[in-house]
């Protein structure tokens, strides 16, 4: 399908071991959990604080057109893993933003939500092109960017403003033909993984 | 097989994966460069090298080389 603006999309991805699906009110205070963990958070805009803080957010965020939320959860849809989004879409250069990818501790979703959310933009909306802008301090997604095989393009020197401070970021590019290359590596990873799950 | 074999042949793994000098001290907190894909592959290059499989639960646990070669040589001993 080629991209199209849509709210409050209705997106189903599915992988091997995990799955996306849209946000809903419900999943408010699972939001506010993993964005309020102090092992989690450092690097992250704070969410709002409250449960119906959190449930305005969702409203708002359901008008707009340009911005996808999806909960990552297992393939039975009993246990919620994580969260990602792919948001900022510019149609007329189609591209996206891909980022608010947070992942509970100790889960292994944190690759395959990755592949699903570039599959998203560049099976499901046609994107050209998904960039996502790290916090210059956070190195360990910086690496794993990086270790994926997603071009660092280049720092963004005060891109990001943390209550009174600035903070420099990176910037990263994953272009269609980059996203074909490193695909299949993602996959294999992905599908070992929800083999070790399903204790097959 | 002896503890200091398993070291080896873990350093080794990691070594090759992590592309830097390793030894037993070498972590996931010290090391960024050890991300969540990057360490997915170092527990299943453990795996393979060494013809075990960690529990579900170490999966995402084990966050140093002296770590692996602790569960390694549980996984031996039971």
């Amino acid at each position: 399908m080629k991209y199209a603006k849509f709210m409050r999309h209705n997106f189903r991805v599915e992988g091997s071991g995990f799955t996306l699906r849209p946000v809903a009110d419900a999943d408010a205070e699972f939001i506010e959990l993993l964005r309020s963990n102090p092992s989690l958070n450092s690097f992250i805009h704070r969410s709002p604080p409250g449960h119906s803080q959190q449930l305005a957010w969702l409203t708002a965020y359901y008008t707009r057109p340009d911005d996808y939320y999806f909960v990552v959860e297992d393939m039975t849809g009993s246990e919620r893993h994580g969260l990602v989004s792919l948001y900022n879409l510019d149609t007329s250069r189609e591209k996206a933003e891909w980022g608010r990818w947070i992942i509970a501790p100790g889960s292994l979703a944190a690759i395959e939500s990755v592949l699903l959310v570039f599959r998203f933009a560049f099976e499901i909306l046609s994107l050209r092109s998904v960039y996502s802008r790290t916090l210059a301090e956070n190195r360990s997604v910086l690496s794993f960017h990086d270790s994926v095989g997603i071009p660092r393009i280049r720092d963004m020197p005060g891109e990001f403003i943390f209550g009174d401070r600035k903070r420099d970021a990176v910037l990263h590019e994953l272009t269609l033909g980059g996203w074909l290359s490193i695909e299949h590596r993602l996959e294999l990873i992905a599908k070992k993984t929800a083999t070790r799950l399903s204790g097959a | 097989m002896k503890k200091t074999v398993v070291e080896l042949a873990i350093c080794s793994v990691v070594q090759n994966i992590l592309q830097i000098e390793v030894s037993l001290e070498t972590s996931r907190e010290l090391n960024p460069e050890w991300d969540s894909l990057v360490h997915v592959e170092i527990i299943f290059g453990v795996e393979e090298a060494l013809e075990v499989e960690f529990p579900r639960e170490s999966l995402t646990g084990l966050g140093s080389v002296q770590e692996i070669v602790d569960e390694v040589c549980k996984i031996y001993a039971s």
